[in-house]
């Protein structure tokens, strides 16, 4: 259904994307992450049909998606910046969107309106920035699009509203299975409702999987200092603390320490914990060089 | 997840956002009453005149709906700037260049022939208002003249008028969200292209062909055979539309 | 909804939380165990990943699929989990607990009393 290849995307000097190369077919919950900068609106965007690629292909449907009203009618997209018809009141924009997308579901609009407390009648452009957000999120997975694209949905809601918000997302994927794709910095909060993990830096695809496998991607060593220095001498390492004189801990890539194949006694010293979503998503795209600690300490 | 996936066509697509966008722009209606309200009221204070001796003396009041003319031409324009302003936001919803496009063209035309129908009934408005405000009351020859195939005359040529407005005022919008930085500088390299052309013109063909803001208009205000006069318009309302369809053809979309 | 902890796989821990059920005798034998949708909703997770819970226990042989009616907890299961279980403690919380105690220089003699004091305790099997 969503088909990337070599997709570049250039505005003026700057390269938003380089050569982002991916695939989804079926129905999904798809968590999009990236520092900021690293190309999920651009992509977004694309395959919304609101931008043409530099060069390299988005299909979508089995057709590229610029201007294409084959991929507009099946494809909503929630984006923080996006603006309604000015003065418009709640209740007409949910009757705008009913009049175009053809699986919009105005029962369900209504009752999360209500359960989020946001009236009707009131005007889109007086809402507050987290008001905003939940109208926007309501509104957009009531419109039941195959392919429905959540950028940063959970920006300035508070956290209750936020779980709520992720149940919702849940709970209406399971009743219409669609592709749902959601860029989010929450990634905590989030990870358990997702499927898949689709990681974007430097504007390539760096992993594409499951969410079991982006989990156990990164394994963290813990062991005294002579056992940890030989492998680190071995693998990349993304990490590396002293947690006191007698244990040392790095965050290695867990095939590469598979591969290894240590003996027994050799792995029998070591501890290995797993590493939060989180945690591996800032090694994973940690920026190299000079960190924090440099600029306190000189 | 196949049966949730729709096919409509592009036309039924354009349709529905005709309807919709003359739905979240019905006061547009109200503005134009508004803004004809105030021709009215100027209408009654075009002009004075007095004169007089010891023994006698007069006012003569002018009523003229030049005025209710003037703003149904800002209205006109204002349209035409706020549809094509409404590029960067209508695309969340469903829609592309050629639906965005078709439906602007409609929504316009739309307009205009509501303007031109009201500018008709305001000719006759303006005859009953002064009638029942002043007495001795003199029309111009013109008004009393007025038969049928004159109503639709003037019908057709406010609408057209209209029209071209409107389709001026999209064409520059289009172009300007198109173009951006660029469309500024090409707007000051088009006006110093045309006055450098006129002053060449003016000296090199003599002063018979310099042209001004003014001969621009009269060519189509003293235009006045009828089917030539129908045809600039088409022509000109033609090269609007094309231009405006060229610019948002490819237009991406980014706030 | 249930909470989960964050380092490991998701689908593990459901994998995990389930064989604590058989454990418990909240479902037993040859019962319907609960559906993919059934976790989702208890725990707030995707139901693909909750099915992989349930697969893996498919795999272990702890249940079974019943064609068009759904998992069920196989013959053998609690079983099965207890020899599993009883593998883990062995070994890892044996370890755990023996590396502990050398470091705080207590003897071979002195745990083994220990464990067994503990043991008499309660009374209650597992």
């Amino acid at each position: 259904m969503i088909q990337c290849e070599e997709l570049t995307k250039d505005f003026g000097g700057t390269r938003a994307l380089n050569g982002c190369s991916f695939q989804i077919e079926a129905p999904t919950l798809t968590g999009v992450i990236g520092v900021n900068g690293a190309g999920k609106t651009t992509l977004f965007k694309i395959l919304a049909g609101f931008l043409r690629p530099s060069s390299g292909e988005a299909r979508v449907l089995g057709e590229p998606a610029f201007q294409n009203i084959n991929v507009a009618q099946n494809v909503v997209l929630n984006e923080g910046r996006m603006t309604f018809h000015a003065n418009a009141t709640l209740q007409e924009l949910v009757h705008s969107y009913g009049r175009f997308y053809l699986n919009f579901d105005e029962k369900l609009a209504r009752g999360l309106l209500e359960y989020f407390q946001l009236d009707e009648k009131r005007q889109y452009s007086k809402l507050s920035k987290g008001m905003a957000s939940t109208f926007r999120l309501i509104i957009t997975l009531a419109a039941r699009a195959p392919i429905t694209l959540l950028d940063e949905p959970a920006n300035g809601m508070d956290p209750t509203v936020r779980k709520d918000l992720y149940e919702v997302i849940l709970k209406d994927y399971i009743k219409v299975p669609r592709i749902i794709l959601i860029a989010s910095h929450y990634l905590g909060e989030m990870e358990q409702i997702l499927e898949n993990m689709l990681l974007i830096h430097g504007g390539k695809v760096m992993l594409h999987s499951a969410l079991e496998e982006f989990q156990t991607f990164l394994v963290a060593l813990k062991g005294s200092p002579q056992a940890i220095k030989p492998i680190e001498e071995k693998l990349q390492v993304y990490e590396g603390k002293d947690f006191g004189p007698g244990i040392r801990q790095i965050v290695v890539k867990r095939e590469a320490f598979q591969q290894l194949q240590l003996k027994e006694e050799e792995a029998g010293v070591l501890k290995t914990t797993g590493i939060s979503l989180e945690d591996s998503f800032i090694y994973l795209t940690q920026r190299k060089g000079g960190g924090i600690d440099e600029l306190y300490h000189s | 997840m196949n049966s949730i996936i729709h096919k409509e066509t592009q036309m039924t697509i354009a349709l529905r956002q005709t309807r919709d966008k003359l739905y979240h722009n019905a006061n547009a209606f109200m503005y134009l009453i508004i803004l004809q309200l105030l021709g009215y009221f100027l209408a009654n204070n075009v002009g004075m005149s007095g004169s007089g001796t010891e023994y006698f003396s007069y006012t003569v009041r002018i009523a003229s709906s030049v005025p209710l003319i003037f703003f149904t031409i800002i209205w006109m324009l204002l349209q035409g700037l706020h549809l094509a302003g409404e590029k960067s936001r209508e695309y969340y919803l469903v829609s592309n260049n050629f639906t965005a496009y078709f439906s602007d063209i409609a929504v316009l035309e739309i307009f205009a022939v509501t303007g031109g129908v009201t500018l008709l009934l305001s000719e006759s408005f303006l005859q009953v208002m002064v009638s029942v405000l002043y007495e001795n009351v003199t029309l111009q020859a013109s008004f009393s003249e007025v038969g049928f195939i004159n109503y639709v005359s003037l019908f057709v040529t406010a609408t057209l008028y209209l029209l071209m407005f409107g389709a001026a005022a999209y064409t520059v919008g289009i172009l300007r969200a198109r173009f951006k930085g660029r469309f500024f500088l090409g707007i000051f390299l088009l006006i110093a292209l045309l006055i450098f052309g006129s002053v060449l013109a003016a000296r090199l063909l003599g002063p018979a062909f310099g042209s001004t803001i003014e001969s621009a208009v009269n060519f189509y205000l003293h235009e006045t055979r009828g089917m030539i006069w129908f045809l600039k318009m088409a022509v000109t309302i033609g090269a609007l539309y094309g231009i405006s369809y060229l610019g948002i053809r490819n237009l991406e979309v980014n706030a | 909804m249930k909470q989960l902890e964050g380092t490991e796989p998701i689908y593990l821990q459901i994998a995990d939380w389930l064989e604590n059920e058989i454990l418990s005798g909240h479902v037993r034998s040859e019962e319907k165990i609960y559906s993919q949708y059934k976790l989702s909703e208890i725990f707030g997770i995707n139901p693909a990943t909750a099915l992989k819970g349930l697969n893996l226990l498919v795999e272990k042989g702890i249940v079974y699929k019943k064609r068009g009616l759904g998992m069920f907890v196989s013959a053998d299961a609690l079983t099965i989990v207890k020899e599993e279980r009883r593998g883990q403690v062995m070994k890892e919380q044996i370890r755990n607990l023996v590396e502990e105690a050398k470091r705080l220089e207590i003897s071979q003699a002195e745990l083994i009393k220990a464990i067994e004091n503990e043991m008499k305790k309660g009374g209650k099997t597992l």
